[in-house]
């Protein structure tokens, strides 16, 4: 692997994840045990993943940009044992300490030291660690926890296995013939599922994966010439990247020789804008891959040529090898091709479950209706589609309030949380809301808020409530408009009518 | 420096990033999260609009984009 000038052979990196396994061993963390990854994107970050999948523990990625309260409530929640951290993140090493006390800190990346009493570098980690015995992993011990936006106001943490890891990497490397002479691309942040292509696909295929940090990414230029140097064959990512670089007239396909196959899942790709990245970039293999976090990629779709493509949309593909979907009424009952209903997905990449959660879990992991004599589970998940007459399945929204900022799972109920908690809000709803930017529709959020009885409702109280929202929820997630209001409309059976604050929105131009 | 604060007042006032008020001239505000891709092009419509600058596509990466003081400095390099 390699990034910022830092590459490490699988070798050495045999050897630096054996370091970290034997210090998190030596340090008292089990088979099982939860150890938190608090780093921003690097070589020392795919070193912390592999070491603790060694030690047998499974990694718990937090984003290196999340408020510091958000990454405390996530150790708490998993009762995380142990956190490989960064020199460049104190306030949320400092969050997770206070929340966590029992938790070890090993600091394993950073010039600045951390500061805080029992923060161990490796080096004082790995010094008192006995010898370590190699502990592989059963297919069912938790190989990683994903937390995403719940719908409950809090996030949940999504479990899953080494089977379902595995499962979907062997998918991956085989569709798209991962092996020793690629080079992976991998920028997106571990919390992120995308990133298990880059780490475990890889892997799988012997492959190299090249690390592009956090900021290289957010430049176009910037990013697709690291992607030049790295002269990267695949490449995975949400499609606003990718977008944002066809914009910029970036990608040079004379520059880019090597680049094969580009993947991206997480969004809609507008028809237009894929059709400048066909033009763009000709002759490449292009994917379109979906999958919420809970089954990981469940469908895929290659791009044909889009010359001819009339459809206002490109479907989401069809079951990938090795999963099974279904698509029901409200009833579970399956419904005819060309019907709308939910998407229900079985196969060996789906997740254990919710952390902590068996309600949530029940209600999302259902008894596989299509094979009981096997005992199986569905995952239900939430979204609509229509089963398409080649057997690919076309996107049509959501059940619920689950929502889609800019690539990022959104629940609503997690944004009024957080809102409900600002000082001088009496109380407040979260709307999404569709505009055009640069000739695409985009969604964003929109909050109408009463303000406390006595509060004014002015452009200070508004600094102050981003204020407070920036401390308990990722950037995303913060609503582009403030609306204050006198009430929030109310249905007849007294529930907060969202149709009547959708109705007060208008489509925008930015 | 009054372009630093011009620029902080922008990314506070009109995008609505909060962390902006406080932020260091010299924080990476990209890389630690406090402006998106989206945001860094709002920025630049907003320099040439106000000191009346053209900035290519090229130019538009960390280098000139990192901080508030690098964005004030490439302003000052452009307006000379």
């Amino acid at each position: 692997m390699a990034g910022a000038g830092r590459g490490l052979s699988y070798r050495e990196l045999d050897r630096e994840t054996a370091r970290v396994a034997a210090a998190l061993a030596g340090l008292g963390v089990q088979r099982g045990d939860r150890v938190g990854l608090l780093l921003p994107k690097s070589v020392a970050s795919l070193v912390g993943i592999w070491g603790v999948l060694r030690s047998g523990a499974a990694y718990v990625p937090i984003d290196p940009q999340s408020p510091p309260a958000r990454a405390a409530y996530m150790a708490q929640n998993c009762g995380m044992r142990a956190v490989l951290a960064s020199g460049e993140l104190p306030e949320a090493v400092a969050a997770i300490r206070e929340a966590v006390p029992e938790a070890a800190v090993i600091q394993i990346d950073g010039d600045e030291r951390l500061e805080g009493e029992g923060i161990l570098s490796l080096e004082e980690a790995t010094r008192s660690a006995p010898g370590f015995a190699r502990r592989p992993a059963t297919p069912r011990d938790l190989a990683y926890v994903l937390y995403t936006s719940g719908s409950t106001g809090t996030p949940k943490g999504v479990m899953l296995s080494h089977l379902a890891a595995l499962s979907f990497a062997e998918w991956a490397a085989e569709r798209f013939a991962v092996g020793p002479e690629d080079v992976l691309g991998n920028h997106a942040p571990f919390h992120f599922d995308i990133s298990t292509f880059d780490v475990f696909a890889a892997a799988y295929g012997g492959a190299c994966v090249a690390v592009l940090d956090d900021e290289t990414v957010r430049f176009p230029i910037a990013c697709a010439q690291r992607m030049a140097e790295e002269r990267l064959t695949l490449w995975y990512s949400v499609p606003g990247v990718l977008r944002r670089m066809v914009r910029a007239g970036a990608l040079d396909p004379e520059g880019l020789p090597a680049l094969r196959t580009l993947l991206f899942a997480g969004e809609a790709y507008p028809v237009s804008d894929l059709r400048g990245l066909q033009a763009a970039l000709p002759g490449r293999s292009l994917v379109n891959l979906y999958g919420p976090t809970e089954t990981n990629v469940c469908t895929y779709w290659p791009v044909p040529d889009l010359s001819d493509w009339t459809e206002p949309s490109i479907p989401i593909g069809f079951d990938c090898e090795g999963c099974q979907g279904v698509v029901v009424d409200d009833n579970l009952r399956p419904v005819p091709d060309g019907a709308e209903g939910e998407l229900l997905v079985r196969g060996g990449t789906l997740m254990s479950g919710y952390w902590g959660d068996p309600e949530r879990t029940e209600a999302s992991l259902v008894p596989d209706f299509l094979y009981p004599h096997l005992g199986d589970r569905l995952y239900r998940t939430g979204d609509l589609v229509i089963r398409r007459a080649d057997g690919s399945y076309a996107f049509h929204g959501r059940r619920d309030h689950q929502i889609k900022v800019r690539g990022y799972r959104v629940e609503l109920a997690e944004v009024e949380a957080a809102l409900a908690l600002v000082e001088g809000v009496a109380e407040g709803a979260v709307v999404p809301f569709e505009f055009e930017r640069e000739g695409v529709r985009e969604t964003d959020l929109v909050a109408f808020v009463v303000a406390s009885t006595g509060a004014a409702p002015d452009a200070k109280a508004e600094r102050a409530l981003r204020h407070s929202l920036a401390a308990r929820i990722p950037k995303y997630m913060i609503p582009a408009e403030i609306r204050w209001v006198r009430s929030l409309p109310m249905t007849s059976t007294g529930k907060l009518d969202r149709g009547a604050l959708r109705a007060r929105l208008e489509p925008e131009s930015r | 420096m009054e372009i630093v604060e011009s620029i902080r007042r922008f990314l506070c006032e009109k995008l609505g990033i909060a962390e902006a008020e406080r932020v260091d001239a010299d924080a990476p505000l990209v890389r630690k999260g406090v402006v998106d891709s989206v945001e860094v092009m709002q920025v630049v419509t907003f320099l040439e609009a106000t000191y009346g600058i053209s900035v290519d596509d090229s130019e538009i990466v960390p280098r000139n984009f990192r901080s508030l003081q690098t964005m004030a400095d490439f302003v000052n390099r452009k307006r000379a």
